[in-house]
């Protein structure tokens, strides 16, 4: 090679190696530009490089021990006294075995660690206001809510309180060991789904968090209030129209205990006063903000025979219970065994025990009692500081507290929480309220900040033999008021209408109350003896469904917001059928889907119709449905969807022309609206005051509801052939991720049923556990809940009831009477055993 | 190399790539290292591998598809084992149209960390092997 060669081949190198230096360069800068963009949260966005990894993020899922593919049969683990053995069914039941209560607890705590950890830890954070420092700002208004409605206070007091119980105090402890025994495990590479979304890890279980859960099921179950919005329909009202329409007795049918006039009580409601409070909304405009909080139409149905009326010769109870359909459920299936107790049910993460279910002897039921235990009260402030308000004739002060709000990747938020001694004022007037229905400016008392021993009344059912130990079981039992129906071998069945109702007179506290004036106060409380309950009927049988608990003569005031009576009719109705059931009659009861409002209504939307002759061929092919239906809300019913459509629109056309809007105002109930319809159809509430000349009878308006509704139901399912407008594709169900993560939830589900029929599906709420106990020398058990046993989203088990669920296929329970015994379904065992 | 045909040379060089990535991130996480760890493969690969019958285009695509394989291997393998649920719940979380794309975007993030290794060990390559490979050069003044 030549000199020159040489030269240009050195100069050919060093353009190589500059050319590469750039590409280096610029490699490398673009790596470290993606890693860096890969390895941070982007908003709600985790990691993605960390999040995609095989080996790390959410392909990584976490292993279970209870899956039939785990080889692993014997955990040891710190803080058993001795073993502890499981069966687990192929649908992940587990069937618990323990020689003591404590390990019972212990291995339960552990259970609901392992399967449904995060679900736990979010419902506790929420109660406590913490819900921004895993989520964000997007939960601050959640957390600002909890913490002003005051229940992480109401829950350590809860708390604390139960611990002064030895039975609970043991139950507690245990349970809180067993689920730390978990977390203290926990392999963080294999973390809930959820955790990992949310960069979050798993935080040490405190016993206060069964307080917390309690207090979520209060405010679930009896943090509904309507004061506000009445009040103000009062306000739009005169005063005949507004005791016309909202009178305080409601004389509706089949409440649910009827005495006409025998209650063994001397007691009475106090009077009231003689001047009516009219409270000054002028401060609470409305906001047209989505309706979030407790769900006001959260109930249930349950009904029992006794042995006479049934086909076993033995009590049949039934209970299906109403909530917000989420995944996972609210609800862990379980059966626990120790020598002091064997009972099988559903039980609420995050405490010990079963809520409901049965035992070898009895077997309970709950519905939701609706009372108004919630009250607001308005306070006149001394000046413009707000820090003393008057009472009677004292000036009384504001005590105010200053909290952070934690926030992820953020600055914490202040808050001030004030309070009175009626309890706290939830929303200043210069804030905004995340519900419509909770006033501002206001004072609250709601039963459910009392600190109550509510875990002691389950615990000791799971224990309870008979109806009298069902009583002395309900002692401990104040909140949420729930109508209790209590069944046993020994043939006795009894319902209790089970709470701590306020002392007020008539009427009370229905609107905002004067917060100046001690005649609006609580007078103590009803005594525990003159609730409403029964035993032994001579009918056969005793039933709830969230209806009126008492009929006019019951001497106290409950309360005037109940669920409508007509699952409570339906449900009557059956049962007064001259006939003996079997427990498949009440499975197949579970799914009715006869719509009494229907019954009563469609001949009158008939009758109204015959003179309309000017009807398209679209309004006449859905107006032959309607004349050949047989009021049944079932899947494929085409009027089922054109009546709920009609009357929902003729409800809405009644009473806004009186009332602007139902989110803001309280609209009449729906059995007032019924009344009218059908017994005076000439009523002045029919008429429109727009149309000077003309008054309007109900006849006419219900032809012009009709009209618009067929319209309203052709934009939804674009078409005029009548035929696809089944109710299931109308009215499908959705289940919610329980943290409202969207992507974790479900898709549309087809179902049947409404909220009045006994197959009560709305929407996104509906029955979250289904139950039928027939009761004899060994219980045989049927039930199902919508969901599955895993909160794993990426899990087999999350969701793999649902489809059972929507067809009413409740699945025998495997009750087991001792550990050597093994179910149809057993697919395998472990045991749980005393690290050394 | 060990097969007389080119593409069977490749596919295997690309196997053992894929072999390496799969167990160097799974024992790297094991020991709760980085998740990039196929960065280092690939760089090696890049830095070393030297053969005048791949081509640019060919490197780059036995790197890409050997990270691809690495990391989806592994992600379809915990889908399979529950049905495909975790791919589905990726794209739903994620606003994906369907599920399939949980894959695409996992096999994406991992060939392109690994080809950027690949590029940047070529690169060094080639700024370094002058250095280490040129034989002295022997001058003839007479420009012969």
């Amino acid at each position: 090679m030549t000199e020159l060669d040489s030269q240009l081949h050195q100069k050919s190198i060093k353009q190589i190696q500059a050319r590469s230096v750039i590409k280096l360069m610029l490699a490398m800068l673009v790596l470290g530009f993606v890693l860096g963009a890969l390895n941070r949260p982007w908003g709600s966005i985790p990691p993605l490089g960390w999040a995609l990894s095989p080996f790390d993020g959410l392909w990584l899922r976490p292993k279970s021990v209870f899956s039939s593919s785990s080889k692993q049969n014997k955990i040891l683990l710190n803080g058993l006294q001795s073993q502890v053995s499981i069966q687990i069914d192929s649908d992940q039941i587990k069937h618990v075995f323990a020689e003591n209560d404590e390990d019972l607890y212990f291995a339960q705590g552990w259970i609901h660690a392992s399967e449904r950890l995060w679900q736990m830890e979010f419902l506790t954070r929420a109660v406590s206001g913490r819900l921004a420092e895993v989520m964000g700002e997007k939960a601050i208004p959640i957390d600002k809510m909890f913490l002003k409605l005051g229940l992480a206070t109401a829950a350590k007091e809860t708390t604390d309180l139960m611990l002064q119980d030895r039975l609970v105090a043991t139950a507690l402890n245990a349970y809180t060991r067993g689920v730390n025994a978990f977390i203290s495990d926990i392999d963080l590479k294999r973390l809930p789904f959820e955790y990992k979304l949310l960069g979050q890890k798993p935080e040490v279980w405190s016993v206060n968090n069964a307080g917390l859960l309690i207090k979520f099921m209060a405010f679930s179950l009896s943090g509904s209030s309507f004061d506000l919005p009445l009040s103000r329909t009062k306000a739009t009202l005169s005063k005949s129209d507004f005791d016309e329409l909202f009178p305080i007795k409601l004389s509706e049918p089949e409440p649910v205990i009827s005495k006409s006039g025998s209650w063994q009580t001397l007691g009475r409601a106090p009077p009231a006063p003689l001047i009516d409070f009219k409270p000054d909304l002028t401060a609470m405009e409305s906001h047209p903000i989505e309706k979030t909080g407790a769900h006001p139409e959260n109930g249930s149905n349950n009904w029992a025979i006794s042995g006479k009326r049934s086909t076993t010769g033995m009590p049949i109870l039934s209970n299906d219970i109403h909530l917000n359909l989420t995944l996972p459920s609210l609800w862990y299936e379980i059966q626990l065994t120790s020598p002091t107790q064997n009972v099988y049910g559903i039980s609420l993460p995050g405490a010990p025990g079963v809520i409901l279910g049965f035992n070898e002897k009895l077997a309970w039921a709950v519905t939701n009692a609706e009372t108004d235990v919630l009250d607001w009260f308005q306070l006149r402030f001394r000046d413009e500081n707000k820090g003393e308000y008057l009472f009677e004739k004292d000036w009384r002060p504001v005590i105010s507290r200053e909290v952070n709000i934690q926030v992820k990747n953020q600055k914490s938020v202040p808050l001030t929480l004030r309070q009175t001694h009626f309890g706290p004022i939830v929303y200043e007037e210069d804030e905004s309220p995340i519900s419509p229905k909770i006033p501002k400016g206001l004072a609250m008392r709601w039963a459910g900040l009392e600190a109550t021993n509510a875990l002691k009344t389950f615990l000791l059912l799971n224990r309870a033999s008979t109806v009298a130990d069902c009583q002395t079981a309900l002692e401990n039992y104040y909140n949420p008021a729930q109508n209790f129906l209590c069944a046993d071998n020994s043939n006795s069945i009894a319902l209790w209408h089970m709470g701590r109702f306020p002392m007020r007179w008539q009427g009370q506290g229905r609107t905002i109350s004067d917060g100046t004036s001690k005649q609006y106060e609580w007078n103590g409380y009803i005594s525990r003896s003159d609730v409403p309950k029964g035993k032994n009927p001579d009918k056969g049988f005793l039933s709830s469904a969230n209806q009126n608990p008492t009929d006019d003569s019951y001497p106290f005031y409950l309360g005037w917001w109940y669920g409508p009576p007509f699952r409570a009719m339906r449900i009557n109705e059956i049962l007064s059928e001259k006939r003996k059931f079997s427990p498949g009659d009440f499975i197949k009861m579970q799914m009715d889907t006869l719509s009494v409002p229907a019954r009563m209504l469609t001949p009158v939307l008939l009758q109204s119709m015959e003179s309309f002759a000017e009807l398209s061929p679209v309004e006449k092919a859905a107006l032959a449905e309607l004349k050949k239906w047989d009021f049944h809300f079932s899947e494929n019913s085409v009027a089922a969807t054109v009546f709920h459509s009609w009357y929902r629109e003729t409800e809405r056309n009644i009473w806004s022309k009186y009332l602007p809007d139902p989110v803001t105002h309280f609209y009449p109930r729906a059995w007032t609206t019924i009344q009218l319809i059908i017994k005076k159809p000439n009523s002045k509430w029919f008429d429109d005051p727009t149309t000077k000349n003309v008054r309007e009878v109900f006849s006419d308006i219900a032809k012009i509801n009709f009209r618009k509704a067929i319209q309203e139901i052709i934009s939804t399912f674009k078409t005029h052939d009548v035929r696809k407008w089944t109710w299931s594709e109308f009215h499908p169900n959705e289940f919610d991720h329980i943290g409202k993560i969207p992507g974790l939830g479900s898709g549309l589900i087809s179902t049947a049923g409404v909220d009045w029929t006994i197959l009560a599906n709305q929407g996104k709420h509906g029955p979250v556990w289904k139950q039928v106990v027939a009761l004899g020398k060994k219980p045989r058990a049927w039930g199902v809940y919508p969901g599955g046993q895993s909160g794993d989203p990426t899990s087999p088990n999350y969701d793999n009831f649902i489809q059972a669920w929507s067809s009413g296929n409740l699945k025998e329970l495997s009750f087991l009477s001792s550990k050597l015994e093994q179910g149809p379904r057993h697919m395998k065992s472990i045991t749980l055993e005393k690290a050394q | 190399m060990f097969f007389k045909n080119q593409s069977q040379n490749f596919l295997f060089e690309g196997f053992l790539l894929f072999s390496v990535m799969l167990s160097l991130s799974y024992f790297t996480s094991a020991a709760d290292g980085p998740w990039w760890i196929l960065v280092v493969p690939a760089f090696f690969y890049g830095a070393f591998r030297e053969d005048p019958k791949i081509s640019t285009r060919t490197g780059f695509l036995i790197v890409a598809l050997a990270a691809t394989g690495a990391w989806l291997l592994p992600a379809f393998y915990q889908d399979a084992w529950v049905g495909f649920r975790i791919s589905l719940r990726i794209s739903n979380v994620a606003h994906l149209p369907l599920r399939i794309f949980s894959y695409v975007i996992t096999g994406f993030i991992g060939s392109l960390v690994a080809t950027l290794g690949w590029i940047i060990g070529k690169n060094v390559r080639e700024i370094v092997k002058p250095y280490l490979t040129e034989a002295p050069l022997r001058v003839n003044r007479r420009g012969d």
